[in-house]
């Protein structure tokens, strides 16, 4: 289960509960690509109770077609399993994690968005 | 010992009972990831998520190590695997193929084999050094 929510040109995507294979549709109609896209996701995975390979392959197809987009793309909310598990995939080499949602919005206030 | 359906899912219940037994242990996470992506094997391709057949786990702990075994009702699945490359996953390969490098990089040793019947099993072994040395540290 997933909730949006809109904050400056971005989205937040708070993930809660399993990340599995049964997460697919949810996840990818949680952006409609076809209208205005985002400047920036954020992953909040602070409710997330379980990520297996499955949900994996998931995460890596959403960081995909940010990318596909030029959509920044910022995490936080990880437990150290999570950490361990997605340091091991690669996947901190693409998603920007940080230690909450504040820290992100620092962050992008200091960025120029040029889409 | 616990028993389980092929059923995708069902190895959450698994492992919130193994939560409970090794929470203690710095080796937890190692342990959880693990033999989530066993028994997601067991299911989809030891099974081939035939419901109805069984899946059974044993837990033990001694001094030195934790030992997991997966029993499915097959007869054996392919075990080799190459390492996964997420830049050729972002760049458009199929996305999956990450449960036997998951389950082998968090896994200190995995012995493959046939129980009586011919029942298949994967065995997965945490060692204990390291959580000792670390209560050792900390004393």
């Amino acid at each position: 289960m997933i909730s949006i929510r809109q904050i400056l040109n971005g989205i937040s995507i708070d993930i809660q509960g399993e990340v599995t294979k049964n997460s697919e549709d949810t996840m990818f109609h949680a952006v409609n690509w076809s209208e205005k896209v985002p400047d920036f996701i954020i992953f909040n995975f602070k409710e997330v109770s379980y990520i297996n390979s499955a949900g994996i392959s998931i995460i890596i197809r959403m960081i995909r077609t940010c990318i596909d987009h030029e959509v920044l793309i910022f995490g936080h909310g990880i437990s150290t399993l999570r950490e361990k598990l997605f340091k091991a995939v690669g996947i901190t080499e693409y998603i920007l994690f940080y230690p909450d949602e504040y820290s992100i919005l620092q962050r992008i206030e200091g960025v120029n968005f040029t889409k | 010992m616990w028993k389980m359906r092929s059923v995708l899912g069902e190895e959450v219940q698994v492992l919130n009972r193994i939560s409970d037994l090794v929470g203690h242990s710095n080796r937890k996470d190692d342990i959880l990831i693990s033999v989530a992506e066993a028994c997601i094997n067991a299911i989809e391709h030891g099974n081939m998520q035939e419901k109805d057949k069984e899946i059974i786990i044993e837990f033990k702990e001694c001094v030195s190590k934790y030992a997991i075994r997966i029993y499915d009702s097959g007869t054996g699945y392919d075990t080799q695997f190459t390492q996964p490359d997420i830049d050729d996953k972002i760049n458009g390969n199929s996305s999956r193929g990450w449960g036997l490098y998951l389950m082998n990089t968090f896994t200190d040793e995995i012995n493959y084999g046939y129980a009586k019947d011919h029942i298949f099993y994967v065995e997965l072994n945490y060692f204990k050094e390291n959580e000792l040395w670390e209560r050792g540290k900390s004393s």
